[in-house]
């Protein structure tokens, strides 16, 4: 894999911005092999959780596990963003699909963890909804009955379900913004 | 002349979207969008940008021209990494690195620069043919040449072959050949690879198809695509593989896919998106900005008996060319992967959001056949009526930036020279 899964890359295009803020240090935590380096091409100053220092500017997550997010949040300095991927409330039906299941932790425990350290949540979205496995499914369809045509405009469906919504519960892919106060 | 032509409009435009790095801005495209992270992107932009200020520099002798193109060529060689690859070189899935066709374009780029500086600053020269020669032969060669299929791949993990971003690989081979004064950079892949492109070509005489080249393939399974501009883009390296072999097939194959582009051309100069193996076509997005590309190698084919009134194709291209200087991208995007209707009005955002990476193909065209148009009026923002994801809002493009809003509430921003879009998360889509 070169890229990261297109709806995390959505995510990232969301939280990108807010990370390169100041210029300061990001600290990219990751719970899966490989993620940490495929989402580093969004983060400019992104600096690894081996990095010991008393604190960072920001905090991006990419399923990283409660522990770990809680460590790293200390870390966060007075204005910076923390913005950690969790899976959305449909991630378990989702991963049934892909044959596999992942033990990460939901956005409720996460919404916890970042207020015990201080930090105010500010955003919580998700990426991927229902109709995402479903124009996924009609695109594979139509290619399997040899209408290409229609297969290139169901992926753009696909393209399209994947845009951030208010409903982490409906969703693949949860993503929580916070911030510690100035 | 220049002074006042599209050309040099189109020219301060691409200078007004320079960033940390190059040229930045979003990016719209029909495979993806990349219409947030704006920062400067490594990829084929370069390939008409400094093409352009090349044919300037050659028109008019002024150095400003031959500066530009200098500085655009150091921005290549400062985001080249260890490995031969640019940073940020997959135009619509940037930020990622090693795109294709992307880094060989750039490559086109540096060579160009090469071959125009070797009698007068040969240490420039030098730098940027080692920089394109470090991408084409780390990067491209032993990273993608599949010695059993005869062909470059397109994913180094897996058979897999695009016919036009081989031919524009084989462009920037021929350039490392001519400025090397070395032809082992062409002789073990060029015709190999043109054979594999005439592999992918329809030859059915009478055909709406015969002419035309598929998309890519996956090992034997040839996907049955054929875009007309990306048909368009295998012909130079056809044309070139023609002259270096004297083989008259790559000609006539060349010869054949401009005569297929010509055929789907429509009645107002614009090219549909896609015809299928079938004969079904998904019309829109049509291109406005990338029939630059369009012109420019049609013309290559006109020594070899290709008839083709340019007309409504530059006129369509005239009518894209926005007050600020830049092009638009397209017309349709509001009705993408759909057989029909124009939907020309309101555009959608897409179309009229200029992309560094497009209007380089209409302003490299606009620097050459192209030169005697005139720049569109005053260059003052345009504001219009448009759509995004089937919402109605107001659009304004000019040397500011673009801008979206809905009554007063903005929802995207891109300013020329901010390494970020600004957008509301329901409006990132990729």
């Amino acid at each position: 894999m070169t890229a990261p899964p297109l709806g995390l890359q959505v995510g990232l295009d969301v939280v990108a911005p807010l990370l390169a803020a100041d210029d300061r240090a990001v600290l990219v935590c990751s719970g899966e092999p490989g993620l940490e380096r495929l989402a580093r091409p969004w983060i400019d100053h992104a600096v690894g959780c081996a990095v010991d220092r008393a604190a960072l500017g920001h905090l991006l997550s990419l399923y990283a596990d409660l522990p770990t997010i809680e460590r790293a949040a200390a870390r966060v300095a007075p204005g910076g963003a923390a913005a950690c991927f969790v899976p959305g409330g449909l991630a378990g039906a989702f991963d049934l699909l892909r044959g596999r299941t992942r033990p990460w932790p939901g956005v409720r425990p996460t919404i916890t963890i970042l207020r015990g350290a201080g930090l105010r949540v500010e955003r919580v979205l998700g990426i991927g909804s229902p109709t995402t496995a479903w124009w996924a499914a009609r695109a594979r369809i139509a290619l399997a009955i040899r209408r290409p045509d229609l297969a290139d405009r169901f992926e753009l469906r696909y393209r399209r379900s994947l845009r951030p919504h208010r409903a982490p519960w409906l969703a693949d892919l949860a993503l929580v913004i916070a911030r510690r106060p100035r | 002349m220049i002074a006042s032509s599209a050309a040099a409009r189109c020219a301060d435009w691409i200078e007004a979207t320079r960033t940390a790095g190059g040229y930045g801005g979003p990016v719209a495209h029909w495979w993806r969008d990349c219409l947030i992270d704006c920062r400067s992107g490594h990829d084929w932009r370069y390939e008409g940008i400094v093409a352009g200020y090349l044919e300037l520099h050659r028109a008019t002798g002024e150095t400003a021209w031959l500066d530009r193109a200098c500085r655009a060529g150091d921005d290549l060689l400062a985001a080249q990494a260890e490995d031969g690859h640019f940073s940020r070189s997959l135009f619509e899935q940037n930020p990622g690195t090693a795109g294709t066709p992307h880094e060989a374009a750039a490559d086109t780029a540096l060579l160009r620069l090469a071959l125009h500086l070797r009698h007068d600053d040969a240490e420039a020269a030098d730098r940027y043919l080692a920089s394109a020669r470090r991408n084409l032969e780390h990067g491209q060669i032993r990273r993608l040449w599949d010695a059993d299929a005869g062909s470059f791949r397109d994913d180094p993990g897996r058979p897999s072959f695009v016919p036009n971003k081989a031919c524009t690989l084989l462009e920037a081979l021929f350039l490392l050949a001519e400025a090397t004064q070395d032809d082992r950079w062409v002789r073990p892949y060029a015709a190999r690879t043109a054979d594999a492109v005439l592999r992918h070509q329809v030859r059915r005489p009478g055909h709406l198809l015969d002419g035309a080249i598929a998309q890519n393939s996956f090992g034997a399974a040839v996907v049955g695509k054929y875009f007309p501009y990306y048909v368009a883009r295998c012909i130079p390296g056809l044309l070139e593989t023609a002259r270096f072999t004297g083989d008259d097939r790559y000609a006539e194959a060349a010869l054949a896919a401009g005569r297929f582009v010509v055929r789907t051309r429509e009645a107002d100069g614009g090219f549909p998106q896609v015809v299928y193996a079938d004969g079904r076509v998904n019309r829109n997005p049509r291109w406005v900005a990338a029939v630059g590309d369009i012109l420019r190698v049609l013309d290559l084919l006109a020594p070899l008996g290709l008839v083709f009134d340019p007309g409504p194709t530059k006129a369509w291209l005239a009518a894209g060319l926005l007050p600020c200087g830049a092009v638009r991208t397209a017309r349709g995007f509001a009705r993408q992967g759909h057989p029909n209707g124009t939907a020309d009005e309101p555009p959608e955002l897409r179309d009229v959001l200029p992309v560094v990476g497009w209007c380089d193909k209409a302003f490299r065209y606009l620097c050459t056949s192209g030169r005697h148009l005139p720049a569109p009026g005053p260059a003052a923002d345009v504001e219009l009526d448009c759509t995004f994801l089937g919402r109605p809002f107001v659009c304004s493009v000019g040397r500011s930036g673009v801008a979206l809003r809905r009554g007063r509430h903005e929802v995207y921003r891109w300013t020329p020279g901010e390494p970020w879009a600004r957008a509301e998360p329901w409006l990132v889509v990729r």
